[in-house]
């Protein structure tokens, strides 16, 4: 199996990743729509609302009361809810921001990923360029593990940070063979 | 880089064209354009024997040691 070139992992992970920064898109989009609606019918006036439009229309069913079925991951969401609304107001408020600034950072970081591995498909893996995108995305990495409390997030930076010099290294063996007459 | 290429004088004495060596030597034209520029890194012993086989010359003639700037070693002088 090619991991560099052309026909390679390197281009089915750009294809998928194009497919998910569009995606990403998308729920960055609606993430601010979604996140206010949740904060109002979480409010006693949004609850309200919504007792008023189950009288109107007492015959429409929410989808997760169709699907009986899946009792469990029905409690479990009326739980996640339940505890939601418990959340004082203004800390909710502050979750919308937090939320979407993190949004924010995966599609940069999403981004960033997407130019390194078009430059894995196309281009040779020792240059300048790729030791500067990777350096880069191990950056965000960072802000993102340490924005989002996650470890494993850190670990993948660190990790390529130490790949960084690898192509630094690389790099400066790969422009000696080529001024090697 | 202290050391100096001097090819170009040595081809101009022998009166020979850049591409005419490189087919001899067996060289590209933009291969043996590097090393003449002196932006070469580093010099196989094999092409610096075909230079002097076919230029009839020792090593010394077509380099040159110029002492540079004081610390200036030209081992990492890229650095």
């Amino acid at each position: 199996m090619r991991y560099f070139g052309t026909k390679s992992l390197s281009s089915v992970v750009v294809k998928i990743l194009n497919v998910v920064w569009v995606l990403m898109i998308i729920v960055t989009v609606l993430a601010p729509l979604a996140g206010t609606a949740a904060i109002y019918f979480s409010t006693p006036q949004g609850e309200a609302f919504m007792a008023e439009v189950k009288a109107k229309h007492p015959d429409v069913v929410k989808p997760s009361e169709a699907r009986s079925l899946d009792s469990a991951s029905h409690e479990k969401r009326d739980k996640d809810w339940e505890q939601f609304k418990a959340v004082p107001l203004p800390v909710k408020i502050l979750m919308l921001p937090y939320g979407l600034g993190v949004l924010g950072l995966v599609l940069v970081v999403l981004r960033r990923a997407r130019a390194l591995f078009r430059s894995f498909r196309d281009e040779p893996i020792f240059r300048k360029g790729n030791e500067q995108l990777m350096r880069g995305l191990a950056k965000l990495l960072i802000i993102l593990g340490i924005a989002t409390f996650d470890f494993n997030t850190l670990l993948i930076a660190v990790i390529l940070l130490m790949a960084c010099e690898v192509i630094k290294n690389g790099t400066v063996l790969q422009e000696e063979h080529d001024l090697t007459v | 880089m202290p050391i100096v290429f001097r090819l170009d004088r040595v081809m101009a004495d022998r009166k020979i064209a850049l591409n005419e060596l490189a087919r001899r030597v067996g060289l590209t034209d933009s291969n043996l354009s590097i090393l003449k520029t002196g932006k070469a890194k580093a010099v196989r012993m094999s092409t610096l024997e075909a230079i002097c086989r076919e230029l009839g010359c020792q090593p010394g003639d077509i380099m040159e040691y110029q002492p540079g700037p004081a610390g200036e070693t030209g081992a990492n002088d890229e650095e």
